[in-house]
């Protein structure tokens, strides 16, 4: 463990490095390209497309984390553990798929729009949530259950007392990965014809107009930022801190 | 009350022999008796256990619990009237020390505020300040610290019968003792029927009133240790119990049942012939110099007095080679004396109060007699 909050640290600084070289490149920049200008033109645009962009990520993630974690646990029972394996198998082989096909496959099923924008990030997210979930719990060794049903535990409580509670980590990380590929998919979803960021880029894209895509690829940078943050905090103080890896050895 | 019959339990291995961990096994315990399973790494002695709280199913047989046949009692209900301690430990690692030590009685629903008070008052059992551990966590404290949880753990909602799985394995030897002490000196009190698994001899000679000795699932020999150590039923319960059994059997005896029958206590000022006629009659050897309030102040041998009758015994007296307290065992007695170099010693009581004397001489003949039951005296 401690080698893994070393790397997390160190990313840290680096990405601190990284802002404040950007952010002085940035400055330079934009002054010469009038990117301020552009950016001040359509700041209502943007405003809104952050908007949307933002409540579809969070929908989407919310809801892929919740179905992910329910997919997850219900891989985990007894009664399912034959077919478990192989579900595992084709949620791996699905997250191989290019997002862009996933999201053309949901558009000729539900048709253009929010809709299906929704549920292709629905899709993208839960794979990584499904995934941990499933190893989180299977992953809770074996005397543990044994003390908990030794002290009289039903399935039920082991479950909900034990295997979840020591599994949040791990499912945590998943969560965090789910997001992350999430908004990363985000600006494709301007594609399919419903309201993000990439709206910037691939206009931008089709009129060779630099300014705009870099607006639209920064304000999505910014955005995975941004949720990766809030999440990280969430995963600090949410998890108990007996199961919580970044407290216990901080304290 | 726990009555194993005929208890039986195969491992089916696929394409294999089965594995027999437990063969035809049939033994009782009684209430409030501490029964040691004992026996090389493999030979069942987990399987037994968990057989009983069902955590694995047996083959065939019964086990009753104070004449319950358990086989009509429900795993969930049982598993919560037997406490368990397991081998690994087992803590859980989201819980804090309290709320580990408060399953069960969550579990069972009662009053939270009571469990508390009563975890508190468990740690203290077992050398661990509440006031520091309780609201850590399991990966905050040392292996040792952890164990002695998982014990406290198996007792927190009071269950009549206690099932450990080598509850002390991770302890070091200091802690250890202290623990086993105040284990028997707790089970003295509460009276609980303890099954407990080790696999060291001397941890079994010490805690157990019943010794269960297993060889591949089979029971080779069940009884009290002395009658183990005295008797082994064979070969094999010989070589495990040690070539050393006889001197483990000392542990077993308080050094008051040694003690012998005459006091030979003098006072500082009597005549030396006076005394020589007393040790003359008792056939002793030597006289223990006892000062106003009783405490042993010196000895005097009959060879000093042989030589000369005319003075008084604070003339002659040597300063004593230490003494043992009578609730000490033979084995500490042995072990002073031999660091004394000296073949006897004076036993005191907790005031220091002179009570007699031991000899290398009766201790030896001691352990020639038959095993004895506890509690027999040596007249
Ligand atoms: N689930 C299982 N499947 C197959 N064989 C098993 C299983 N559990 C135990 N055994 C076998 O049963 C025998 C008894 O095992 P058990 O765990 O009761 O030993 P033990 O006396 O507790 O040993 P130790 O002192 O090492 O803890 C061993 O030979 C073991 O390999
Ligand atoms: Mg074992």
């Amino acid at each position: 463990m401690p080698y893994i909050i070393e790397i997390i640290n160190r990313s840290k600084t680096l990405l601190m490095y990284g802002l404040m070289a950007l952010t002085f490149l940035f400055g330079v920049f934009s002054e010469s390209s009038g990117l301020i200008k552009e950016f001040m033109d359509t700041y209502e645009d943007w405003i809104y497309l952050l908007k949307q962009n933002t409540i579809i990520v969070f929908a989407s993630g919310l809801t892929a984390s919740f179905l992910g974690i329910c997919a997850g646990i219900l891989m985990t029972r007894t009664w399912f553990k034959r077919y478990a394996e192989a579900f595992a198998q084709s949620f791996n082989i699905l997250s191989a798929v290019p997002t862009l096909a996933i999201l053309t496959i949901i558009m000729t099923l539900t048709g253009l729009g929010f809709k299906s924008a929704f549920i292709g990030l629905v899709t993208v997210t839960i794979l990584p949530v499904v995934r941990n979930t499933y190893q989180g719990i299977s992953e809770v060794p074996e005397h543990m259950i044994e003390a908990a049903s030794g002290q009289g535990m039903t399935g039920q409580q082991i479950l909900w007392k034990v295997q979840f509670p020591n599994a949040l980590y791990v499912i945590s990380a998943g969560i965090r990965t789910g997001f992350a590929l999430n908004v990363g998919t985000s600006p494709l979803i301007t594609l399919i014809a419903a309201d993000s960021l990439g709206e910037y880029i691939f206009t931008g894209i089709q009129l060779n107009d630099f300014n705009s895509l870099l607006i639209g690829s920064l304000s999505v940078a910014a955005l995975a930022i941004g949720t990766d943050f809030i999440l990280s905090k969430l995963q600090f103080w949410l998890l108990p801190k007996g199961v919580n890896p970044q407290r216990f050895v901080q304290e | 009350m726990i009555r194993l019959e005929n208890l039986t339990k195969h491992f089916e291995m696929p394409g294999k022999e089965p594995v027999i961990a437990a063969n035809n096994v049939s033994m009782e315990v009684g209430k409030g008796e501490i029964c040691i399973f004992l026996g090389p790494s493999g030979c069942g002695k987990t399987t037994a256990l968990k057989m009983i709280n069902k955590l694995i199913p047996k083959t065939s047989g019964k086990i009753y619990i104070d004449n319950k046949d358990t086989d009509n009692i429900d795993p969930i209900a049982l598993r919560r009237e037997i406490g368990y301690v397991i081998q690994q430990i087992g803590l859980f690692p989201n819980l804090t020390i309290e709320a580990n030590i408060c399953v069960v009685p969550d579990l069972l629903k009662m009053d939270k505020q009571q469990s508390r008070k009563k975890a508190r008052e468990l740690m203290e059992m077992v050398n661990l300040d509440p006031n520091i551990f309780l609201k850590r966590y399991p990966r905050e404290l040392s292996g040792g610290q952890q164990q002695r949880i998982g014990v406290i753990r198996a007792l927190a909602a009071d269950p009549p019968v206690m099932l450990m799985d080598e509850p002390f394995g991770a302890i070091d030897p200091i802690n250890r003792e202290v623990i086993q002490d105040e284990f028997l000196k707790m089970n003295a009190e509460l009276g609980k029927t303890v099954l407990f698994v080790s696999h060291d001899i001397d941890e079994a000679v010490k805690m157990g009133d019943q010794i269960a000795i297993f060889r591949e699932g089979i029971l080779e020999q069940c009884d009290t240790p002395d009658e183990i150590l005295a008797n082994p039923a064979n070969n094999f319960v010989k070589e495990f119990v040690g070539s050393d059994r006889a001197l483990k059997r000392l542990k077993l005896i308080p050094v008051s049942e040694a003690i012998l029958p005459f006091r030979m206590a003098v006072n500082p000022d009597d005549p030396l012939g006076k005394v020589a006629d007393k040790m003359r009659s008792r056939e002793a050897h030597i006289a223990v110099m006892v000062g106003p309030r009783g405490r042993a102040r010196g000895y005097i041998t009959k060879e000093e007095i042989n030589s000369d009758q005319s003075g008084v015994v604070s003339d002659y007296s040597d300063p004593l080679p230490g003494t043992i307290h009578e609730n000490d065992n033979l084995h500490d007695a042995v072990s002073q004396m031999y660091s004394h170099a000296t073949d006897w010693m004076p036993v005191v009581d907790d005031d220091g109060a002179y009570k007699g004397y031991i000899t290398q001489h009766i201790i030896a003949s001691l352990l020639g007699e038959a095993p004895r039951k506890r509690g027999d005296r040596i007249t």
